[in-house]
């Protein structure tokens, strides 16, 4: 049988849709704005009406390959929840907590990325907001003879930065001066300072140690006046990422 | 040199706005001029007069031309082109994707687990979510050597679509991360590792029980580990995050 061209656009037009169908579900559907993403999310963790906070986007185009990842970071919340969850796409892949596993809290939360502090939460009264980061000398030691772990702590430096606000539910704090790391400053420590080694190990190396620092913003009114103070806590990981 | 032919055909192809159509106009023009002359001669035509009598049998170039140029609609030319190459650029995508992407022991795994699914015994408790439907039901309870008591609480999640998975979930099963278990005690921590140990601090605390876990594409099932100080009575699962306020009560049976 012939097929006029009109039935051949058909029938190409219906193959298409076949073919992308295919591709979409071994792709595991992937989403391709941020309200797909949150879709996902709420799926996933069996969440309801998620509203974007904050969206941060990076790529990164590693020297092994010739198509860019592109990162999406995304602070969202539904009621009192907030979340932080990022998101990869490379080509048509897009993968969720590839690179850090969600993060889901209550009334506030906070996330860093690439040199930034970010507090989500309510705060329309908040005119201006302050934070406090402690970070604290912590080796832990393992012992391969008794197969044990000594926790040495040593000494105490507390950060201090101004906030901006970003919108009624958003403050950022900027945690380095100009476009690398300060010396010294919180991200160097944050990495520097966290240490997992063996005892008797002769190579030097050194594992970094997943801790979780204080931290502590203070939410300022109007007229300068403390309205809240929030105790908080971030994982040193997320204080030396770049991306 | 061409030939009167080759001018009458260039005349008509001149007609035609959809340009690819052109050569495969000319060509089939030219079959039946072809079988047009043989045909003459066949009936006693000399060969140039059997080319003079068919040429002019195929008519005004130009009308000829217009008419098929009605026939060969751009628009109907190019959309057709179109479809080709979107077919053909999706198949090669599908290609390299099922090349380079595709983890085919994380896809046959999810497919098989979505078969594997086992209906909630009757009387399950159970709640309706806006994704999915949720069953919790009590496991076996164990006596570690330790001294300490696990609880098992299973639990079933049928979702409304397979939107909600991804390949991630397939190292990482996550969607009761953030579920609250409580008994007659109060309320259970996620495990806490000891600092010079390593090993769990102490009982009263949950765990998820990864031998046991399915993950489907819209259906799965774990268990989840609470570990005790004694056999408890009753558990509770909710999710306070979520902003909904369900809970999910389990009983064990206690022997007399």
């Amino acid at each position: 049988m012939r097929l006029t061209r009109g039935q051949k656009i058909g029938r190409n037009l219906l193959l298409s849709v076949l073919l992308g169908a295919v591709l979409y579900v071994l792709l595991w559907f992937p989403p391709c704005t941020v309200r797909g993403m949150l879709d996902r999310v709420e799926r996933q963790y069996l969440l309801s009406d998620l509203e974007p906070v904050l969206v941060e986007r990076k790529s990164l185009l590693y020297s092994n390959e010739w198509l860019s990842t592109h990162f999406t970071y995304l602070i969202a919340r539904s009621g009192e929840t907030y979340i932080a969850t990022e998101f990869s796409r490379h080509g048509l892949e897009v993968r969720s907590e590839w690179r850090s596993l969600l993060k889901m809290s209550r009334e506030v939360l906070c996330m860093g990325l690439d040199g930034t502090l970010y507090v989500a939460g309510e705060f329309t009264d908040a005119a201006s907001a302050s934070m406090e980061v402690t970070a604290e000398r912590t080796t832990r030691m393992y012992d391969p003879d008794t197969e044990e772990y000594n926790l040495i702590i040593g000494e105490r430096k507390t950060f201090t930065y101004e906030g901006e606000k970003a919108g009624d539910a958003l403050f950022t704090f900027r945690l380095r001066k100009g476009t690398g790391w300060d010396h010294g400053g919180l991200e160097e420590v944050s990495r520097e300072w966290y240490s997992a080694r063996v005892i008797g190990d002769t190579t030097g190396a050194r594992g970094i140690l997943h801790r979780d620092l204080p931290v502590r913003a203070t939410l300022y009114g109007q007229d300068g006046g403390v309205l809240d103070t929030l105790e908080l806590a971030i994982d040193n990981y997320e204080l030396h990422r770049t991306w | 040199m061409r030939d009167d032919f080759q001018i009458w055909v260039d005349a008509v192809c001149e007609q035609v706005r959809f340009r690819p159509d052109r050569k495969g106009i000319e060509k089939e023009l030219r079959i039946h001029y072809e079988d047009h002359c043989k045909a003459l001669e066949r009936l006693g035509y000399e060969g140039p007069l059997a080319a003079e009598r068919s040429l002019r049998a195929m008519g005004n170039a130009q009308e000829v031309g217009r008419a098929l140029d009605g026939v060969h609609k751009p628009w109907l030319g190019w959309l057709w082109e179109f479809s080709r190459w979107m077919v053909r650029g999706l198949a090669m995508l599908l290609v390299m994707t099922m090349l380079w992407s595709v983890d085919w022991d994380i896809l046959i795994k999810c497919t098989r687990d979505e078969l594997a699914w086992e209906e909630p015994p009757p009387g399950t408790a159970r709640v309706e979510l806006e994704h999915g439907t949720l069953w919790a039901a009590p496991g076996d309870v164990t006596q570690d050597p330790d001294g300490t008591t696990v609880a098992e609480i299973d639990l079933w999640l049928q979702r409304r679509d397979p939107l909600g998975t991804d390949s991630t979930e397939h190292y990482y099963s996550s969607w009761n991360e953030f579920f609250t278990y409580r008994d007659e005690q109060g309320e259970l921590t996620v495990r806490v590792v000891d600092e010079r140990t390593r090993m769990s601090a102490r009982s009263r605390y949950w765990r998820s029980k990864y031998s046991e876990e399915r993950t489907g594409w819209t259906r799965c099932q774990k268990t989840v580990e609470l570990v005790l100080d004694g056999p408890p009575r009753w558990a509770e699962v909710s999710y306070p995050l979520s902003g909904r306020d369900w809970v999910l009560r389990v009983e064990w049976e206690v022997e007399p």
